[in-house]
């Protein structure tokens, strides 16, 4: 009887730890995402602010770093808006900035966005910023040297994520305080035409696909919401004709 | 000869349901264990829990190279990723706790009522990270319809 007791005991204690345990963890983990909106909130109206006084300055004219540098000023910020930028006169009004060495162009019939860094770096980046995300860019690469960057989570030049396509290799990493890290690398065969080109972040998933086949697939801490845009360097010409951003569903 | 069915996607969901099935019946033991102390109950036990955390590996490297060749699908895309987390910690967590366990069962011989307890606990924290993996695998298939074929 006693020993009973002691086995109804040992079970009743076992049970309100367990229950215990996933309660505290699904308390703490509410407040934390209280703590993150707030967080968002606050960091938001604080880039508001930088923005409005630095939207100004180096609009399509500085070299790249000056021009990446502007993410941390762009103004006009929303948080995981979804957009479509077709390559059109009129679609520039959603850019955020880019170099001069970026311009609009004609191929046949129609736009383009083109990218002749002849040496230097061309970059654009787009206003709205994004947190968990998938960034689909039309592009097309004449030339094979250099490189070509689809960049996400951008808060500044030394500090964003990326898919690059240099030569035959395709890398997917993190440029953190200036310190580039790959987290992943494969060998691929350029397409000459037309393709897509497409990098997803979800949470502490990082893949890049071309024309939707996965090809790269790394891992690392989740980065802070950041912009989107893209990056062209070396003697290679990339045109761009549509860049897509999906805000990636989050799990609930 | 192909060893696939050709209504199956790849190896993955022919796998999964091994270690979902095994660790839960090993759970379910090890708390029964506490009230119901028999050798061959134990011994069930270990056997269930080596061959569900071999299953939950194999399971694991199959679902892996089935998430990398799905292409993309920006909707289940996070889904996928914490689906793949949960099968991680799974993983880890069992073959961890199947180690400890045979080496107090055989090594030690430790059976006493409190170690019983203990390892019913840490066998329902186990569950519960087992069920996150499971709900997810059957989110990715029922919620965003991967590995079915539409014709």
């Amino acid at each position: 009887m006693k020993l009973t007791i002691k086995k109804i005991s040992y079970t009743f204690i076992a049970l309100t730890l367990v229950l215990a345990v996933s309660c505290g963890g699904s308390s703490s983990s509410e407040t934390e995402e209280d703590e993150h909106t707030e967080e968002m909130e606050h960091i938001n109206s604080e880039e508001h602010d930088k923005g409005a006084m630095q939207h100004e300055h180096n609009e399509g004219e500085g070299h790249e770093s000056e021009a990446h540098e502007h993410a941390e000023g762009i103004g006009d910020s929303k948080v995981g808006e979804a957009f479509t930028w077709m390559a059109t006169e009129e679609s520039m009004d959603m850019m955020a900035y880019k170099t001069h060495n970026v311009m609009m162009m004609k191929n046949g019939e129609e736009n383009v966005l083109m990218f002749s860094p002849s040496g230097e770096k061309a970059s654009c980046m787009f206003s709205n910023k994004q947190g968990n995300v998938g960034v689909t860019a039309t592009i097309k690469i004449d030339g094979n040297e250099g490189a070509v960057k689809l960049v996400h989570h951008s808060t500044g030049k030394d500090n964003y994520e990326f898919v690059a396509l240099e030569g035959n290799i395709m890398k997917l990493g993190r440029v953190e305080n200036g310190e580039e890290k790959i987290l992943d690398s494969k060998e691929i065969e350029l397409p000459n035409d037309w393709f897509t080109l497409t990098v997803t972040a979800a949470g502490s998933h990082f893949k890049g696909y071309i024309n939707d086949k996965m090809i790269t697939h790394g891992h690392a801490d989740e980065m802070p919401s950041g912009y989107v845009g893209l990056i062209a360097s070396g003697k290679n010409k990339l045109s761009v004709k549509k860049v897509e951003a999906t805000p990636l569903e989050a799990e609930h | 000869m192909e060893l696939l069915p050709e209504w199956a996607p790849g190896i993955h969901p022919l796998i999964v349901h091994f270690p979902v099935a095994l660790l839960s019946l090993a759970v379910g033991l090890t708390v029964l264990a506490v009230f119901y102390n028999r050798e061959w109950i134990t011994k069930t036990i270990v056997g269930l829990y080596v061959l569900g955390s071999l299953s939950a590996l194999a399971s694991y490297i199959s679902g892996r190279s089935a998430a990398d060749s799905i292409g993309l699908n920006l909707k289940a895309e996070v889904a996928i990723g914490t689906h793949s987390d949960w099968a991680l910690y799974t993983l880890i967590y069992f073959g961890v706790f199947t180690a400890i366990y045979y080496v107090v069962i055989y090594m030690l011989k430790k059976e006493s009522v409190g170690f019983r307890t203990i390892v019913a606990v840490l066998a329902i924290i186990g569950f519960f990270i087992l069920g996150q993996a499971a709900e997810y695998g059957g989110r990715l298939v029922f919620e965003y319809g991967l590995g079915v074929m539409k014709k």
